[in-house]
């Protein structure tokens, strides 16, 4: 286990090893021996399994453009390669890959009519468009109209580069490598998937868009909506209690009298067509005093803080923002302003508390749920609001936000705000509105508000499209969506598509496609683009999906775009959908009847042993070695028991981007020595294990963090558990390098050892059952009984607690060295040990120091300073004790040495006539 | 021969515990997420908080005591947006499941014994440990001890856990026992199985938090009586060691009935509240009464209680019927990171919690958590509480119910049943009855439902299920079940 465990963690770091390895490469090497000895090599003693992980890590790259089950990739299916294959030419192909290059897999270099210039592979060529996936790291499709084509020059090299098999660390990686490929491609003749990628990028109909904008404009707060009123919740304005306490006043009158000219494509209707400028000027003024007046809190605006402001710019091009809003230059100019959700001018608008808040939760004040939120702390949402203010504000009467209250104006706008309808949109119940205008079904599509006539009617800020969109949606009249429109008009109407691509419609835009962000790229695309949504349904079991959708639960702490949130009930509708329109038959599961032995299998197919999913899964948060791949303990929560089985056949079939391996190409597991080989009870007993979730057994080959406690410039200390020593022990390391385990409960010194102090996993992980292991292997240990005893009755020597001692605690001294404390009979006793460095042997040493109290002075105690099969006087004064340590008396008693039946003791004799005495001991090495 | 036994015990724990799922989640984070938010601590990157204990200082710092034998010292833990500080007052203690503080020294209960730490020479460290008490037996990783927090009178009250589920091999493993401030030691009752908090009720009256196995069909919270016997007999060897208690109790029958074994065994003090197995946590842990005054919404003075497996927070009332405490258990959050350990009131009314996941399965999936419930505001349509009548139960709620919905006794659907009271670990619900509510009486508030019952049955969980209940405005329950444990009735 180990061993694997470490050659993938090498495998990970070969770029930076290998150059030092030899002269010759790898791969000069291997193109050096006959193919069919590499062939029968592989055979003999190739790792599939070992393979399968080293097939889609970044160094080895295989993934980066070969799949099982994918065509559309810069390299050929493995799984279909559509010519005869050997496996000796495999080895060939990947030793020598220019030399035969694959039927619709050259490269080619097409040059525009402007110049541009393209390097990748054609997979798809029309009468009228050429796409090109390129060879970039992103493997970016393009689509090239064939009129815009120059020139087309095919490569006479293969993509695959030469030298690729250098990245592996040896010979034997390229067997298990080989060994696999050999298994993917076994029969070349899979049958091709039943569905194909689509390349998305598209969007919903024209009349679908309509219904989509009836709802975002809420055009159901004037015109009962009759058309599809179930398609999507409406998009209310914004709760004006809250904005007349966090909105720049001045900004709102300038807004309210020209809405679409201080906000492009702002949802709200300029409703004073028709007046003079100062009309509208004086109207929007009493307007603003009526909304201002509905707050407690006034408007305020905060300094901007710099170092905020970066982190913030950082925070927005990566948490999500940039996938509506536009991501912007070093100067803060937008970049995509024609296809982002439009901002304004934010400076005018908030002051750095407002934004923040907004930011926080977005529904309080936009019910809608147009606007999600991006589960942002407090501190995050402050980074985005100063960098959005950062560039501050230019409209001078904007500019401190101060404004005086007068409630007559205040009352003056009230009335404007019954007059004009306000409460149509920024009411508190919008189900309540008067619909005065008529329904939506009996609308004259060229007139009114969809007319670019002024007349009495509210004015939207529409262009031409949108104008079309909603004319079209109004002439669907009544109809009834399907389920799948259905979802189609969600996914627009909240701009799911904006990041997640289901069949045609949606997925990350090209432009876009730089902000979507990993915290690990072993991982690929998958680890930084959202999910597909293609079959989610089939995918994702309800309750996970809705905890998604509304919960806010995540699985991939690796995409650093978050998954928004967008108010309790607005997509709840999606989950039922979903799970309707994607739903499978059930697949024909495994039978069998011990599920013990099933999970039992399941764990060892997890582990290093087995499959070795442990290598890239995540296990209860705990990272693999290879990457975060989603965790194994909240698959069966998350998953459809028919889902997991059609992706275990075939990944790459039901997830475009992953890199997961594809342990049964074919329909023949690599393993076939587990359950007979055969796959469905293999995968079922993957099942059964996953289905414990939590609870599920750690599998063999999880990593696991080894912790040491060592001394450095303080000692430390740990009461627990040490081997021999019962469960009152309390260990010492001190700063220079010696270390002891005090037993409080038989009060003795129990154990005693030079360097490093100790690694405390057997009490600090699982349940604590272990006990704390000193980090050196010569440890001395001490016989039990305690070491102060009577010398006129027999030494204690069982592991009870002795019946006349009483531990009483300890106190620190400066170094954190504690000074035990305890009583025997009528003595106080202080037990008290310091590091030093023997002056003579520059050896670290340890000074103990007892000192006794009594009231009683007849006393006949001894104290037991060591023991040991062995102990002999030296010259010097000191008592050898076994072979490396040795004990001197630095006070003035005399030591005896005291046979027992295992050995020696070395005994002081202490005189208690005095009320206090002190004996002071040095154990040296 | 020591260490053999323990790894046997090891696998057949895990392999128990394996054999059952975690249960299905209420369905109701959602929902709670509404009036109380989970607000989270941020711990320091690197920190194993394993937080075992909490203790809020006069100065409004918080104290935390850890498995890992730490007591960290956090500043800010209380701010609406919490960023906190945290530094180590002490360290290289042994798992820390009680810390009190009073006059400038902790007092904390840690596996070894109940200690009394200062810092003496103020340097922001402690230096002095005094062991107030040892006395207890220790040789088995399993023998936990979790102290309460000083009484009035200053002492601390220990529940020693057995030394496995079924032994007691060492003293008074089992015991829960009284230290004093001068180190004085007092047996207080016997039968303890394995507990996992303690403290007082809202009445003052100092009860703990037992968790299910041999003896205890599901978990519970149980009064501490002095000479009581808490359920489990494998600790009456101890009582030759407090004489003070008289002679150990009759041994309760096995495969028995709690209710059964009260008549013959008179000190078995029957369960006070119990917690259904599954549907109300696995292993329930810290608990502590809301004093807040109100600032944690409207379940003043009721008392919230973790459960670590479920990574849960419940509530509980209780009350003395006829001499005898019972009461009952009610839903309350869901959704936490980590298996909750203890929880703590701040001072601005909020409830903290903590824990880990180590060493058994738990559903939050992280290594440890601080995590704190802030109340929105907003109350939740709620079973604010049940309480026993002669004739029935008499159900309080949050808000006013809507009375023409709650006066038809079809709007409830009760059930009980009890646990088989063994030696072998846990309990099936069993001895299933269906009583029927014969008439409900909305009080003018509609606050409070006077339910008769026709079918009470001693001994038994009343399980309630309110599903159909609206408020006046017509939403329905956050939580639509509550439990009670009806070991009296009362006497009109």
């Amino acid at each position: 286990m180990q061993d694997l465990l470490k050659i993938m963690l090498v495998a990970l770091s070969v770029a930076a090893v290998h150059p030092l390895a030899s002269a010759q490469s790898l791969s000069q090497k291997l193109r050096a021996e006959p193919a069919t000895a590499l062939v029968n090599a592989a055979l003999a003693s190739g790792n599939a399994v070992r393979g399968a992980i080293l097939f889609p890590l970044q160094k080895s790259g295989c993934a980066n453009c070969h799949a099982a089950g994918n065509s559309t990739l810069l390299g050929p299916d493995l799984t279909r390669l559509g010519h005869p294959v050997t496996n000796e030419s495999l080895v060939e192909e990947i030793l020598e890959p220019s030399k035969v290059i694959a039927k619709g897999f050259e490269t080619a270099t097409i040059v525009t009519t402007s110049g541009k210039s393209i390097t990748g592979r054609i997979v798809k060529r029309s009468a009228s468009e050429i796409v090109v996936r390129d060879t970039s790291p992103e493997r970016r499709l393009t689509t090239l109209e064939t009129a815009d084509v120059e020139e087309i020059a095919e490569n006479k090299v293969s993509a695959m580069p030469d030298n690729l098999i250098d990245q592996l660390k040896d010979r034997q990686h390229f067997l298990d490598l080989l060994r696999y490929v050999m298994e993917i491609s076994a029969d070349g003749t899979t049958q091709a998937p039943a569905e194909t990628y689509s390349r998305g990028g598209g969007t919903i109909r024209q009349e679908l868009q309509g219904l989509v904008l009836l709802k975002q404009f809420n055009c159901a707060g004037c015109h009962r909506d009759d058309v599809s009123p179930n398609s999507v919740p409406v998009n209310p304005g914004p709760n004006l209690t809250w904005s007349g306490g966090h909105v720049n006043p001045h900004y709102m009158q300038k807004f309210i009298a020209d809405p679409a000219q201080v906000k492009p494509q702002t949802g709200m209707p300029d409703l004073m067509a028709g007046l003079s400028d100062e009309q509208r000027h004086s109207l929007a003024l009493e307007l603003t005093h009526y909304i201002v007046s509905l707050s407690e809190q006034s408007f305020r605006k905060q300094p901007v803080d710099d170092e905020a402001a970066v982190r913030g710019r950082e925070l927005f091009h990566s948490v999500g923002c940039v996938a509506c809003h536009s991501p912007r230059d070093d100067a803060g100019q937008e970049m995509l302003s024609k296809s982002s959700a439009p901002l304004g001018t934010l400076e005018d608008k908030y002051g750095i508390d407002g934004l923040s808040e907004f930011l926080k939760n977005p529904h309080e004040v936009r019910s809608g749920g147009r606007m999600p939120s991006l589960s942002l702390t407090h501190w995050e949402a402050l980074d985005i609001a100063h960098y959005l203010l950062s560039r501050g504000s230019e409209d001078q009467s904007a500019a401190d936000g101060s404004f005086v209250r007068d409630p007559e104006v205040a009352e003056k706008g009230r009335l404007h705000f019954r007059r004009f309808g306000c409460a149509t949109c920024h009411g508190k119940n919008q189900n309540h509105t008067a619909a005065t205008a008529p329904p939506m079904s009996s609308l004259r599509i060229d007139q009114g508000c969809l007319s670019e006539d002024v007349g009495p009617w509210p004015r939207f800020d529409l262009n031409i499209q949108q104008r079309q969109a909603i004319r079209a949606g109004l002439s669907g009249r009544t109809r009834v969506l399907s389920d799948e429109e259905h979802i189609s008009v969600m996914l627009t109407a909240f701009r799911c598509a904006n990041c997640h691509q289901r069949d045609e419609l949606g997925g990350v835009s090209p432009e876009r496609n730089p902000h979507f962000q990993t915290t690990n790229p072993n991982l690929g695309p998958q680890g930084r683009i959202p999910p597909t949504l293609t079959g989610v349904g089939g995918k994702l079991n309800p309750t996970w999906m809705r905890q998604v959708l509304l919960g806010g639960r995540l699985t991939r702490p690796y995409v650093r775009t978050r998954m928004p949130q967008y108010g309790t009930e607005s997509l709840a509708a999606l989950v039922d959908l979903f799970q309707t329109v994607d739903a499978v038959p059930e697949e024909k599961y495994a039978q069998f009847k011990d599920q013990k032995a099933m999970r039992t299998t399941g764990h060892e197919m997890v582990g290093t042993g087995g499959l070795n999913c442990i290598a890239c899964h995540t296990f209860q948060l705990k990272q693999a070695a290879n990457m975060p791949a989603v965790d194994l303990t909240e698959m069966s929560e998350r998953l459809h028991k028919s889902w997991f089985y059609r992706y275990m056949r075939n990944p790459q079939q039901l997830s475009m981007n992953t890199i997961m391996p594809s342990y049964w190409p074919g329909g023949r597991s690599i393993r076939r020595d587990i359950l007979d080989g055969d796959p469905d009870r293999q995968i079922e007993a993957l099942w059964q294990y996953l289905l414990d979730g939590r609870q599920a057994r750690q599998p063999r080959g999880l990593i696991i963090e080894p912790i040491e406690l060592l001394a450095t410039d303080e000692a430390v200390m740990l009461r627990r558990s040490y081997p021999g020593v019962g469960k009152r022990g309390i260990g010492v390391g001190y700063p220079q390098q010696v270390n002891i385990v005090f037993d409080a409960e038989q009060l003795r010194l129990a154990m005693i050892w030079q360097g490093k102090f100790a690694d405390p996993g057997g009490v600090w992980r699982s349940q604590g059952h272990g006990t704390v292991r000193p980090l050196s292997r010569n440890v001395i240990r001490f016989a039990p009984g305690p070491d102060l005893d009577d010398a006129n009755s027999p030494w204690i020597v069982d592991e009870g607690r002795p019946p006349q001692h009483r531990f009483k605690g300890y106190s620190l001294d400066k170094q954190r060295r504690p000074i035990f404390s305890y009583e025997f009979d009528d003595f106080t006793v202080t037990d008290y040990f310091v590091d030093a460095v023997d002056p003579k042997s520059q050896q670290s040493l340890l000074r103990r120091t007892l000192t006794l109290q009594s009231k009683q002075t007849d006393g006949h105690v001894t104290f037991r300073a060591a023991d040991s099969e062995e102990i002999t006087r030296g010259d010097d004064g000191t008592f050898r004790i076994g072979q490396t340590l040795k004990v001197r008396i630095a006070s003035d008693q005399a030591g005896q040495v005291v046979d027992t039946e295992s050995g020696h003791q070395l005994h002081v004799p202490l005189d208690t006539t005095e009320t206090s005495s002190t004996l002071v001991l040095e154990y040296l090495w | 021969m020591q260490l053999r036994f323990v790894t046997l015990i090891i696998v057949s724990l895990a392999g128990n515990l394996r054999a059952e799922t975690l249960g299905e989640y209420w369905g109701t984070a959602e929902e709670e997420a509404k009036y109380y938010r989970i607000v989270e601590v941020p711990i320091p990157e690197g920190m194993a908080l394993e937080a075992g204990s909490f203790e809020v200082l006069p100065d409004n710092r918080l104290a935390i005591g850890t498995r890992r034998g730490n007591i960290y010292m956090v500043n800010g833990a209380f701010d609406e947006n919490p960023r906190p500080t945290f530094s180590r007052w002490a360290s290289g203690l042994d798992e820390l499941f009680g810390l009190s503080y009073r006059d400038g020294a902790f007092y904390v209960t840690q596996q070894t014994e109940v200690t009394r730490i200062t810092d003496t020479d103020q340097d922001g460290r402690a230096d002095q440990f005094e062991t107030l008490s040892d006395v207890w037996g220790f040789r088995h990783y399993h023998e936990f001890a979790f102290g309460s927090k000083l009484d009035k009178d200053g002492n601390i009250w220990v529940a020693l856990c057995l030394s496995e589920s079924y032994r007691s091999k060492v003293p008074f493993r089992g015991w829960c026992l009284k230290v004093t401030p001068d180190g004085k030691t007092i047996p207080v009752c016997s039968g303890i199985r394995s507990p996992c908090g303690i403290g007082p009720n809202e009445h003052g009256v100092m009860f703990y938090a037992e968790s299910q196995g041999p003896w205890n069909g599901s978990c519970s919270l149980k009064v501490l009586q002095p000479g009581g016997f808490m359920g489990h007999p494998v600790s009456f060897n101890w009582y030759p060691h407090a004489k003070e208690l008289g002679p150990a109790p009759v041994v309760p029958n096995t495969r028995s009935r709690l209710e059964v074994e009260r008549g013959r065994v008179k000190e078995l003090v029957p369960y006070a509240v119990v917690f259904p197995y599954k549907k109300m946590g696995r292993s329930i842990s810290g608990f502590m009464v809301d004093k807040t005054g109100g600032k944690f919404g409207p379940f003043k003075n009721q008392i919230f209680i973790g459960d670590f497996s479920l990574s849960v927070v419940m509530r509980a009332t209780t009350e003395k019927i006829n001499g005898v405490w019972q009461g009952a258990c009610y839903p309350f959050r869901e959704g936490l990171a980590t298996g909750l350990l203890a929880c703590e009131f701040t001072p601005q009314g909020d409830l903290l919690v903590g824990g880990t996941n180590r060493g058994w399965p738990v559903r939050g999936p992280r290594p440890y958590a601080l995590q704190r419930l802030d109340w929105t505001g907003k109350v939740p349509f709620e079973i604010k509480q049940i309480n026993a009548m002669p004739d029935g139960f008499r159900v309080t709620f949050t808000k006013p119910v809507d009375p023409e919905v709650a006066s038809r006794t079809q709007s409830y659907s009760l059930s009980t049943y009890t646990h088989i009271y063994q030696q072998g670990y846990g309990s099936p619900e069993v001895d299933h009855t269906a009583p029927r509510v014969v008439q409900a009486d909305v009080s003018a508030d509609g606050l409070q439902v006077r339910l008769q019952i026709d079918g009470l049955v001693q001994g038994h969980v009343h399980d309630f299920d309110l599903e159909s209940i609206r408020s006046a405005e017509g939403a329905s329950l956050v939580h639509s079940n509550a439990y009670y444990t009806l070991n009296e009735i009362p006497v009109p």
